[in-house]
């Protein structure tokens, strides 16, 4: 089973989380749960650190658009530095249409 | 009555009837000791009695003897030793003689030798050191003296008789007591036997007879027999476990009940599963000479899968060929799949290019929830001039193989679902000896054993490698080589359909 590790931290601008190693079936759900409680909790801006993201499934996928979704117009959600082949599953799907993307 | 309530009673008893036999061989052993210890004292009188007898005789033989020899020294010798011997062992006999009558005995004795000296013996000896022996001579024979010793023989005797019959009781007293000890010590030794045979039989009648009747149900219960209830008499404690091995095995039959009923609702709804399954699978019809086609779909889980694809010919004669990928894999996911499929065939057929059908089914399917999306490719193919138009909603890119060349038919907008829909149509050419493959990502998201992907390159290679085959072939080969990289089997729906122009 991956492995997927998750430490987010609030500030004013909003909240960010550091994402480690691999969303898939199975640990999918968990980013979920911590990225929609962050919007419940009232964060419009969610930035995600993702330099050590191993991997991203179309389970994953779902989750940013879930989020995205329920950020709003107002809202945003950031990707930040993403490994190449994350960058590529973002850019195929469009997801990165809708997302912030820095490098 | 409770066991433990039952053993202790048994034990009880048991101790009780020890403890009053050891009781008794105490007070037993200490009456033979008592008895041994007067029956050694009585014999030790009964030697002091004879030691006294032999000294009174010295003193009447000495006292006579110095008499009748006129005054030799050397008869006196006798009397006075017997005198110093006899005052030695009285006071001890005395002490040995336990009743009054050997004590009176005793003293009959010593009075009888004191009356005998002082009337006969002291007079007599007085009056041969004095110079008179004739007179002395003549007491002693006129037997008065003899007379009197005679007294203290018979009084003597009495004394030793009756300190024989004494002895003699005492030993008949001490082999009494000695037999009754035997007996104490045979009564203990059938007591443990008896407690040990009476406790025996006792644990077998509450434990082990009940333990093994509980043993036999619960085999029987462990054969199968779930019906047969499990019921034991007797020691509470048993009968409480047998309840609630009973009630264990009325909740097994329940639960088995239960799943039998369950297993037979999953058997009915497995035929509408299996049913839609087959509808996700396309049939595909006749094809253009030169034109081979293949579709294979591996579900993860379940009989249904989130993916679907879909191959038909169109009204002029061009193939069509669809591939959809819905996030998540169940019942579900299969009806959206199977919905999408529809709609994007009427499009298609209809005359609406690959673009404008995937605008008009995303139009149709609208927002279909927070986390649910899907990606597809769509593909139409003039098999004329192999002119391919195509589609990408987000999907991974779909191949064109040429002998020289991979072509990958990379997304034309974004998968299906987001906020803002809106396709491109694409085209590009598939000329003779050019296959075309689409696939959904889990087949190239398979892993092996060491995490690794089946990647987009492996594909490539086998699609390169496969060139010359016809579409089912090609099909094979590539599910045969995911099946071997990954031995554990997929975790995520595989599609992979081909289609190939021969030279």
């Amino acid at each position: 089973m991956a492995d997927l590790e998750l430490e987010s931290r609030e500030s004013d601008e909003g909240a960010s989380v550091v994402v480690r190693g691999e969303v898939d079936m199975a640990t999918a759900p968990q980013l979920r749960d911590t990225l929609l409680g962050l919007v419940d909790a009232g964060a419009s801006h969610i930035a995600l650190d993702c330099r050590g993201l191993e991997f991203l499934d179309s389970s994953g996928i779902g989750v940013l658009i879930a989020v995205r979704k329920r950020l709003g117009d107002d809202g945003s959600l950031t990707l930040e530095a993403p490994p190449p082949h994350v960058r590529k599953v973002l850019e195929l799907t469009g997801v990165s249409e809708h997302v912030t993307i820095t490098s | 009555m409770l066991l433990r309530r039952r053993l202790l009673l048994l034990f009880v008893g048991i101790v009780a009837a020890v403890l009053a036999l050891g009781i008794l061989m105490i007070l037993t052993l200490r009456d033979r000791d008592d008895a041994q210890l007067r029956e050694r004292r009585l014999s030790v009188a009964v030697e002091r009695v004879a030691q006294l007898s032999t000294a009174y005789a010295g003193q009447e033989t000495g006292e006579r003897g110095y008499v009748l020899s006129r005054g030799t020294d050397e008869f006196l010798e006798p009397y006075e030793n017997g005198r110093t011997a006899a005052r030695r062992l009285i006071p001890r006999l005395h002490a040995a003689l336990d009743t009054p009558a050997l004590r009176r005995d005793l003293v009959r004795t010593t009075n009888a030798v004191r009356a005998w000296r002082r009337q006969a013996a002291a007079p007599e000896i007085r009056l041969t050191q004095a110079g008179d022996p004739d007179t002395a001579v003549a007491r002693v024979q006129n037997g008065r003296g003899m007379d009197l010793f005679d007294r203290v023989r018979s009084a003597q005797a009495v004394l030793a008789q009756r300190l024989q019959g004494e002895q003699d009781r005492a030993e008949q007293r001490l082999d009494d007591i000695r037999g009754t000890l035997t007996r104490v010590f045979v009564a203990i030794v059938a007591a443990a036997l008896l407690g040990a045979v009476l406790a025996g039989w006792l644990i077998r009648r509450w434990i082990t007879r009940p333990i093994d009747a509980l043993a036999d149900e619960v085999r029987r219960v462990r054969a199968g027999a779930l019906d047969s209830p499990i019921h034991i008499e007797g020691l509470p404690e048993l009968s409480s476990l047998a309840l609630d091995i009973d009630a264990m095995r009325g909740r097994i039959r329940q639960q088995l009940v239960e799943a039998d009923r369950s297993r037979q609702a999953v058997e009915q709804s497995a035929t509408v599963v299996l049913t839609l399954r087959s509808e996700l699978e396309p049939i595909v019809g006749e094809l253009p000479d030169g034109w081979t086609v293949a579709g294979r779909l591996r579900a993860a889980e379940g009989v249904v899968a989130g993916d679907c694809y879909d191959l038909f010919t169109t009204r002029d004669g061009s193939i069509a060929l669809v591939v959809v990928d819905i996030a998540g894999h169940g019942a579900t996911e299969g009806i959206l799949a199977l919905r999408c499929k529809e709609m994007l065939r009427t499009a298609i057929t209809s005359g609406d290019a690959p673009g404008t059908a995937l605008d008009t089914t995303a139009e149709i399917l609208g927002d279909m929830g927070e986390e649910v999306f899907l990606t597809a490719f769509v593909a139409v193919i003039d098999t004329g001039d192999g002119c391919l138009r195509y589609a990408n909603a987000g999907h991974p890119p779909a191949y064109v193989v040429s002998p020289d060349d991979v072509t990958p038919l990379d997304p034309t907008g974004p998968l299906v679902g987001l906020l803002a829909p809106g396709w491109e149509t694409a085209e590009v050419v598939m000329g003779p000896g050019d296959n075309l493959c689409a696939y959904t990502d889990g087949l190239i998201e398979t892993r092996n054993v060491d995490k690794e992907f089946f990647g987009p390159e492996r594909l490539v290679l086998l699609l390169q490698g496969a060139r010359c085959d016809e579409a089912p072939a090609v099909v094979k080969r590539c599910i045969d080589e995911v099946e071997l990289f990954s031995p554990d089997g997929l975790r995520d729906d595989a599609t992979i359909v081909v289609l190939c122009r021969s030279e």
